[in-house]
């Protein structure tokens, strides 16, 4: 019996060994103003804007913390941040921004021009990993140099005209966020930001939590708010919780632990006076991408046979329970230039079903439609096609892999059919121009008319809004008459709230933002 | 005794060596490397094969593994590929949260399964045996995800007694970083207590029948004494047997426990990583529950004499 006890005592001494070894740490200080936690499903693997690890989580937190000199406002037109003003030379090439005075960094320090070039050279170095290189140094956009003539003027010299330079800076994917330099150490390493924004990044716990307090000196622009844009006040500590199922998030929010998370379609919880829905179009497009260069999908007969067996608008009020619309276009509804040219989608008619399959020889050739069960929406979207497509003659095999293996077979170009889910562009010309292309060069894109190809080009240095809608107009008829892949809908922006939370706002990029943001 | 424990840490080098080569090989079979999966729809050649430079996967498998061995052999077990932290860092932080709460579970089980099992057997086939048999069964049937569910429901949403998730350490709340540990340790402890009890049951009824029971019976011992004295030290060598497995693999990381308490342990760490194929970070936690293995199967055979002395080493 000794021994037992022995045992007993034992395994109580090894669970307390970790308790006494953790007693070394120091405790974080106690908040002193409310504090609003938002749920995340998954912890960002860094701190540094637009690095190759970021997330959803990485872009959500850090449009807290760090600023760019132009911001997006909530219609996704650029707004003035850092910069109060810009002018572009006569030929496109030159920028020239006036810094806002009186901008103070986190650490104290205060904005010059210097930090601006500093930054882009940071973040144009291959070492740091930033994922949106290449929209500053490839053959689309070059930034041949970066000046700083005094201390609140900066100069961007570009080897073209740019329309997308602006929207660039400002893409809270990965953006030129201005940062101090101490934001590395003295080997270049990256440590924590310290940028410009109303809120200081004052802890993070690996798989717990990052948390946000306001920093007291931010100077709110006079604008009224918009998006990323305008004065923002930060008026309670802030505090991304990582809870990665989405049914303790539930829980979580059930009990008071938490006051908001985002939530999926098919999920949303019961109207209780404890919790209010806050809905908003999104800009994450849902498709079905179809391999244009595997032998039997090289036939555009088929292709359109496919968008045109199945009702589009039908799918996606039961994929979306009503919350999304049937969108055929790469643009999303939200933008400023949608137009109702891109509402013209595929009407199902089985008639032209059949006899197109019937011109391109179709014998029942059974098609493969890869997705993946990490992403329930792509699923889902695959579940619909596969029974529908089915219906209307065409022999479609679903194949659940896992979303590594997924994307992976994207890069490759490795399949038949696609449920995928593209990451939202904020501008239509980004989305096409990862669409169009050439698969030798890269896999990845979708579409290789060189028309189409050669209309997104002519439009790479036009700033003029309703030229820009003509071509997009344009590129949208020429995609659906081609088929390349069948556009669904924009994810739809769904956030459930506290009632204790107030002023909340969606906007179709997703990104939860909680400045002006006040809690009971 | 000393040269058992070195005679059999040695038979454990090849195993953790064959499991470290499995390992490697394996994740690496999964389509899709860390790389690919960063740049996610990004199409930049030079920054991918600049990514995969950094990561060693330009070179051949073979060169790879060799790699890693003698990094492993300096101590160096890299670095995270997602996260940029050492790998070892990585697992000092995330062994703590689960072997604390596991062990716990682990305590809580023994404390109740021990005497439940020699109870129940004691008691074989009158009222008190059915309704332990009836409630292992149920518990082992209660799968640990689904037993932690109806406990947050419960006491975390309904009666709002406990956190519905996360993590507090004893440095930074206190005693109060205890109501955290409540829900999970619970949950665990559930089909643990199941499978213990019905060891526990099945070997004391083995030993309550041997002669020597019977003598001591006939000797005028009280019951308890018999229990305590002679069938306890006798029928545990199985349980412990059992103890062992289970610890094991718990310590492993219950990811499914972990992810429905949002605890920051090893098993977490581990699914995650095979998600985002951080190779570095999934070798070296399989590395460690090799040999989190190795080391418990080595300690219940030590204890085993203890129990029963026809067992020398």
């Amino acid at each position: 019996m000794r021994a037992v006890f022995r045992l007993m005592a034992m395994l109580v001494a090894l669970g307390c060994l970790p308790l006494a070894t953790a007693r070394a740490q120091s405790a974080a200080p106690a908040p002193a103003l409310p504090e609003i936690r938002f749920a995340v499903g998954s912890d960002t693997p860094t701190s540094m804007p637009g690095n190759l690890a970021r997330n959803g989580t990485t872009d959500t937190v850090l449009a807290h913390v760090v600023e760019s000199l132009v911001a997006l406002r909530a219609d996704m037109s650029i707004a003035p941040m850092l910069a109060d003003s810009w002018s572009i030379s006569p030929d496109g090439t030159t920028y020239t921004f006036q810094l806002r005075k009186g901008v103070l960094f986190h650490n104290g320090a205060r904005l010059t021009s210097a930090d601006v070039k500093w930054s882009f050279d940071y973040f144009m170095n291959p070492r740091a990993r930033f994922e949106c290189r290449t929209a500053f140094n490839s053959r689309s956009l070059k930034v041949l140099a970066v000046d700083t003539p005094d201390p609140y003027t900066v100069v961007f010299k570009l080897d073209h005209p740019s329309a997308l330079f602006l929207t660039h800076m400002a893409d809270p994917r990965c953006p030129i966020a201005i940062l101090n330099p101490g934001s590395v150490d003295s080997q270049g390493a990256w440590v924590k930001p310290i940028g410009t924004g109303p809120y200081e990044f004052t802890e993070w716990k690996p798989g717990q939590y990052v948390l946000l307090t306001p920093f007291p000196k931010y100077l709110p622009r006079p604008e009224p708010e918009s998006g990323l844009a305008g004065a923002k006040h930060a008026y309670a500590n802030l505090r991304f919780v990582t809870i990665p199922d989405a049914a303790a998030q539930m829980s979580a929010l059930m009990s008071g632990q938490i006051d908001g998370m985002a939530v999926d379609q098919n999920d949303l919880p019961p109207p209780d006076p404890r919790w209010t829905v806050v809905t908003g179009a999104g800009a994450d497009p849902a498709v079905m991408l179809m391999q244009t260069r595997d032998p039997l999908l090289s036939d555009v007969r088929i292709r359109r046979a496919i968008a045109l067996a199945v009702d589009l608008p039908d799918v996606v009020n039961a994929l979306s329970n009503g919350l999304a619309q049937y969108n055929p276009s790469l643009m999303p509804s939200a933008n400023r230039l949608y137009s109702s040219a891109e509402a013209v989608g595929y009407t199902s008619n089985l008639a032209q079903v059949r006899s197109l399959l019937a011109q391109a020889g179709y014998h029942g050739q059974t098609l493969t439609l890869e997705t993946n069960r990490r992403y329930e929406h792509m699923y889902s979207l695959a579940v619909y096609m596969q029974a529908l497509l089915s219906k209307a003659g065409i022999n479609v095999d679903l194949q659940v892999v896992e979303w590594g293996k997924q994307v992976s077979d994207f890069r490759s170009g490795n399949f038949q059919l696609m449920s995928f889910g593209y990451t939202a562009r904020i501008d239509p010309a980004m989305m096409y121009g990862d669409v169009l292309g050439n698969k030798v060069d890269n896999p990845m894109v979708q579409w290789e008319d060189p028309a189409a190809r050669e209309l997104l080009h002519s439009i790479s240095g036009n700033v003029d809004p309703s030229a820009r809608q003509q071509a997009f107009q344009q590129l949208h008829q020429m995609m659906i008459a081609e088929a390349p892949l069948v556009a669904m809908y924009d994810s739809p922006d769904l956030v459930l709230l506290s009632t204790r939370v107030h002023g909340f706002t969606s906007w179709p990029l997703r990104l939860a933002r909680l400045f002006n943001v006040t809690k009971n | 005794m000393l040269s058992y424990i070195l005679k059999r840490l040695a038979m454990s080098v090849p195993t953790v060596l064959i499991v470290a080569l499995l390992v490697f090989g394996m994740i690496r079979a999964i389509p899709g490397d860390p790389a690919v999966l960063m740049m996610g729809d990004v199409h930049d050649p030079e920054l991918l094969q600049q990514m995969r430079h950094a990561f060693g996967l330009d070179r051949s498998i073979p060169e790879q593994f060799l790699l890693w061995v003698t990094h492993l052999l300096h101590g160096d077990w890299g670095m995270s590929v997602v996260r940029h932290q050492p790998v070892l860092d990585l697992i000092r932080e995330a062994f703590p949260v689960t072997a604390q709460i596991v062990l716990c579970a682990t305590f809580l089980a023994c404390v109740i399964a021990i005497p439940a099992g020699l109870f129940a057997a004691w008691a074989q086939n009158r009222r008190a045996d059915l309704v332990i048999v009836f409630t292992t069964i149920l518990l082992v049937s209660i799968p640990s995800f689904w037993g932690g569910i109806l406990l947050i429901w419960l006491f975390g949403v309904k009666l709002q007694w406990l956190p519905t998730f996360g993590f507090q350490s004893f440095s930074q709340v206190g005693w109060s970083s205890l109501k955290y540990f409540i829900l999970p340790v619970i949950a665990i402890a559930m089909s643990e207590i199941a499978v213990v009890t019905r060891m526990m049951r099945a070997s004391s009824i083995e030993v309550l029948r041997l002669e020597y029971i019977a003598h001591a019976r006939a000797k005028g011992l009280s019951e308890r004494r018999v229990l305590l004295r002679h069938t306890l030290p006798n029928a545990f060598g199985p349980a412990l047997t059992v103890i062992g497995l289970v610890l094991g693999h718990l310590l492993a990381g219950g990811a499914v426990i972990e992810t429905v308490f949002t605890l920051p342990g090893m098993g977490r760490l581990l699914v995650e990583s095979i998600y985002a194929r951080d190779y570095p970070v999934v070798q070296g936690c399989l590395l460690v529950i090799a040999l989190i293995y190795v080391l418990i199967n080595l300690t219940v055979d030590l204890l085993y004499p203890i129990f029963d002395p026809r067992l020398k080493l």
